[in-house]
């Protein structure tokens, strides 16, 4: 009988309920000190001077760290993902509002805080650049005056940045023809969409603690991706990585902003420079300014004939990248790869531009570069199938992409569902009945659908995973990848559990530590359980293997004579030599009568042969690879699908948007854990509709004005709909390819949202969140409200002539 | 910065502790940094996200906007008195049973006032209780089973 109480779930549950989660937060060391960052007010400047005798002379003021300390060539000054273009305190310039220009440590953090206020630092103010597009005019200035063949680039970093531009990297996909496409066609529709900067929130900020012993730093960090971390540590002090040591428990949410590189090198620096162990963490309104979501511009254009028939997409997206490149450039890739959608479409032209501005940097969030350009496609598709006068359930299922089709990047897709995905939201929103009555009369009620198709992330990708057995019986289950939440231990114990095929609550999962958790590439992009898994597979192969070579030794039987079955490594053919008492105790007799049958457990063998442990190793890659100049080949191992929909009612007086039923529908293949499935499609959920109705940052010039949970909304428990529904949609192959639900179902929940609401209103609001300012003055700019579009069944109404219908469109 | 010190007696899950405290010091840090009351975690620092929650005398207060000097002469309460692993409380054995967290950050917070709730009004709605739990926020968007684990742990303490 299994013991669920005995389970790394619930004894992570236990700790999680009882409010005894290990934290870094919680990280407290002797002598420890605390770091506070001074932070520009400019948002670009050139650096004439920093003074920090004032704050050094503050009682409890340990050191001062200016860009001085970082001259002497002893360590890199310089950070980041692809381009090392981040400086650990700022050296001639400072790029954004809140950039980083010095740091303070002291013996307390309100010692910490008034010494950072005492650093004098003298400014001279440059012309500044907020916007993606008018960056990459000429004559624009410039967030870097020089880029290649300045900062480290690693030659496989897949960007093509510009020196004399604030390009970061131009992805490109090129298929059939695409004026042609243009040309043939009998409707042809053009927007502009947009979506702006946001921050992730993790209710548990940024936190490092860095502590140099001789020459070994240890690093506790909230971090996604532990091992990147070690490596660009190790990188700046330009040491072996053996000599930084990496060590995570439990994030308090990450998002994406806990991804590559943060305050890691800073916390380090401050360590080696106090020699005593640094904490470094983040006021709330500093995480405004260290990580956000990037600002889009996706300007769509679609070729359709007259019986609905896609011809031809254009699409041209603008990421904000703020003043650093971070993962901007491949975050741009993977934006120009989702951006045509889940569509058959013949003739494609994307172009994806990733650009530096003098706004905080852009990283990684849930549903990376893909939520910007699903908000785009989902709705002009809607709108598109409007102006034809057809339904757009319909318009949609006629281009859907389906099995054994060929999609924009030149691939073949199999274990393709977007069809029963839609149908099950349209389904599960009522979508063949009427529309409810409005409750009141100056209310608006309409539903709307989205579809969406998302590449599974961090290719090419590596995860190693190991199983070692130890000969007192303990498994455990060796793994970086880190538990921000969404119950990766969990995962990987049932994962271990299954392919070993021993009961879940004899598999441990440690915390990741770098000095024994092997290599992995990190925590993103929805890859981690399905990389796991694969890896785990390999691993419980090579435990066996070894096994079966151990156990050919112990028992004097050729290898291939050896089974293992579960726990029980056994010799079924008889022969085997018995193994002495006491340990011949163990030795388990089954049916077979004749001498040398039977087995002995795993642990008992490894006792017997006197070793100690022993380890399986299990490594899984993805490969891509696109052209650079026509984005074709191969964008993703397998593919993540998901369609939600939403009903909505809309106050035409107050502009509020009331979300009455919402429903996400993702493929999931094989589910490892249910609840902890579901729990990521309500997360995605949740983010998706805070996303359509609430958030935004907002800016005066570079300066963000909003930095807090007050002005900042993000969605409570009462912004999410009692009438919530999800589907978890799985193969009938019980050993089908388990697909990641971290992000898959994100996407499609603003541009459901965004549809139902065009729907209710009659009119089309290109710019996300939909705050009840814009909501009016969508209205107030509106015709009265038009007859609701054809619904299935009544077939496809006469084709609208030029001019008439259009909401702006071309 | 010249700071007042005061000694305070505080009552925290059922025992006194004395503390020397800076009477700006906020309730909050008494208890995360004197008391070592780790469950108890700044998010907002603003009294909005409700992840610093503890009950005073049983109603839930934000300790982030909670003066330590205030909490004199009350009963606090923080999750581990409610119940540690090995004897949790039947509210956190049905957030367990209905998997109402992720990161579980923001779970103390969501637990104390559920307890709020659940002492005040016993039969809670579903109504009620996202009511009353909309100060709390859970980024990762549990809410779903927030709200199950809440009623579940309603049937369990009816029966």
């Amino acid at each position: 009988m299994p013991d669920s109480r005995a389970t790394q779930q619930f004894h992570d549950a236990e700790l999680k309920v009882a409010g005894q989660i290990p934290y870094a937060l919680n990280v407290d060391l002797p002598r420890l000190v605390h770091a506070r960052c001074v932070r520009s007010p400019y948002a670009h400047a050139r650096i004439l001077n920093v003074d920090a005798s004032r704050a050094q002379t503050l009682e409890g003021v340990v050191c001062v760290l200016t860009r001085d300390d970082l001259s002497d060539g002893s360590i890199l000054p310089y950070y980041g993902a692809a381009i090392k273009d981040q400086p650990i305190v700022a050296i001639d310039k400072v790029r954004h509002v809140g950039d980083v220009v010095a740091a303070v440590v002291a013996e307390t953090p309100e010692i910490a805080a008034e010494a950072a206020a005492l650093v004098e630092v003298e400014y001279e103010e440059l012309p500044a650049v907020f916007d993606a597009l008018e960056a990459l005019q000429p004559g624009a200035p410039l967030v870097h005056e020089q880029i290649v063949d300045h900062y480290e680039i690693p030659p496989n970093a897949g960007i093509r940045p510009v020196n004399g531009t604030n390009l970061i990297n131009h992805m490109k996909i090129r298929r059939g023809d695409i004026e042609a496409g243009l040309a043939e066609s009998d409707l042809v529709v053009e927007e502009v969409y947009s979506s702006p900067a946001l921050q992730h929130c993790a209710l548990e900020p940024h936190v490092t603690v860095a502590d140099w012993e001789d020459d070994e730093l240890t690093i506790w960090s909230a971090t996604q991706m532990p091992h990147f971390v070690r490596q660009q540590v190790a990188d700046v002090f330009r040491v072996p990585v053996q000599r930084v040591r990496v060590l995570v428990s439990t994030l308090g949410g990450g998002y994406g902003s806990k991804t590559y590189t943060r305050m890691e090198p800073l916390a380090a620096v401050l360590a080696r420079k106090t020699g005593r162990p640094v904490k470094l963490l983040l006021s709330r309104a500093e995480e405004f300014v260290t990580t956000t979501k990037h600002e889009a511009r996706v300007h769509i254009k679609t070729g359709v004939k007259r019986d609905g028939t896609i011809q031809a997409r254009e699409v041209e997206i603008h990421y904000n990248a703020g003043a650093y490149a971070d993962r901007s450039g491949t975050i741009a890739r993977s934006g120009g790869v989702g951006a045509i959608g889940p569509y058959r479409v013949p003739n494609v032209k994307v172009d994806a531009y990733a650009v530096y501005t003098n706004r905080p940097n852009a990283v990684p969030f849930r549903g990376l570069a893909v939520s910007q350009v699903a908000w785009a496609y989902e709705c002009h598709t809607d709108e598109v199938a409007r102006r034809l006068g057809m339904d757009p359930v319909e318009f949609r299922q006629r281009n859907l992409l389906g099995e054994g089709d060929t999609f924009c990047t030149g691939e073949e897709l199999h274990d393709v569902h977007f069809a029963p995905l839609l149908e099950d939201s349209a389904a599960s929103i009522g979508y063949a009945e009427p529309l409810p009555a409005p409750s009141r009369p100056e209310r608006v009620v309409g539903r709307g659908l989205g579809v969406i198709i998302k590449h599974m992330g961090s290719n090419p990708a590596t995860t190693q995973l190991q199983i070692r057995i130890d000969a007192d019986g303990s498994i455990f289950a060796l793994s970086s990848t880190v538990e921000v939440g969404q119950g990766s231990r969990t995962v990987l114990a049932r994962e271990v559990a299954r392919a070993l095929s021993v009961p879940e609550e004899r598999v441990q999962v440690p915390y990741v530590d770098t000095d024994a958790t092997p290599p992995d590439q990190g925590t993103s992009s929805s890859r981690s359980t399905f990389f796991n898994v694969m890896a785990a597979q390999v691993a419980a192969e090579d435990v066996r293997k070894q096994l079966r070579e151990l156990a050919g030794r112990v028992f004097e039987v050729p290898e291939g004579d050896v089974q293992i079955n579960g726990d029980l490594v056994s010799v079924p053919g008889g022969g085997a030599k018995l193994p002495p008492l006491p340990l011949g105790e163990a030795w388990r007799r089954p049916a077979g009568p004749s001498p040398g049958e039977g087995g002995l457990e795993m642990h008992e063998l490894l006792k017997l042969a006197g070793v100690p442990s022993i380890t399986g190793t299990g490594s899984f890659r993805t490969e891509i690879g696109l052209d650079p100049d026509t984005g074709q080949g191969k964008a993703s191992h397998h593919w993540h699908q998901a369609a939600a929909g939403a009903v909505v009612e809309v106050d035409r007086e107050t502009g509020k948007v009331y979300l009455l039923r919402l429903h996400l529908a993702t493929h999931a293949g094989r589910v490892v854990d249910r609840h902890n499935a579901e729990l990521q499609n309500e997360g995605c959920a949740a983010f998706g509709l805070s996303q359509a109705l609430f958030e935004e940052i907002s800016f005066d010039g570079g300066q963000v004005v909003n930095p807090n949970l007050s002005d900042y909304n993000i969605a409570s428990m009462i912004d999410f709909p009692a009438a919530f529904t999800t589907t978890l949609a799985e193969s009938p192959d019980p050993d089908a390819e388990v697909h990641g639900l971290g992000e898959t179902g994100l996407p499609a929940v603003p541009p459901a949202i965004g549809n139902a609401v065009r729907d209710a209103l009659g009119v089309r609001i290109p710019t996300i969140p939909l705050v009840p300012e814009r909501v009016l003055s969508a209205i107030e700019g509106s015709a009265p409200h038009p007859n609701p579009p054809p619904r299935r069944g009544e077939g496809i109404t006469p084709f609208p002539l030029a001019g008439e219908g259009g909401d702006g469109g071309v | 910065m010249s700071t007042q010190q005061s000694v305070l007696r505080l009552h925290i899950n059922g025992a006194a502790h004395e503390l020397e405290v800076a009477n700006h010091q906020t309730l909050l840090e008494a208890l995360r940094d004197q008391v070592g009351l780790t469950s108890v975690r700044e998010g907002c620092g603003i009294g909005v996200c409700g992840a610093c929650t503890v009950l005073l005398d049983g109603r839930p207060v934000s300790s982030c906007l909670t003066l330590a000097v205030m909490a004199e002469d009350h009963e606090i309460l923080t999750v581990e008195g409610l119940g540690l692993p090995g004897s949790l409380h039947p509210l956190q054995e049905a957030f367990i049973a209905e998997a109402g967290f992720q990161c579980s950050y923001c779970t103390p917070g969501f637990i104390l006032t559920a307890k709020a709730l659940l002492d005040e009004r016993p039969s809670a709605t579903d109504d009620e209780i996202r009511e009353y739990l909309s100060g709390n926020l859970c980024r990762c968007g549990s809410y779903v089973k927030i709200i199950a684990s809440v009623r579940e742990a309603i049937s369990h303490l009816r029966s």
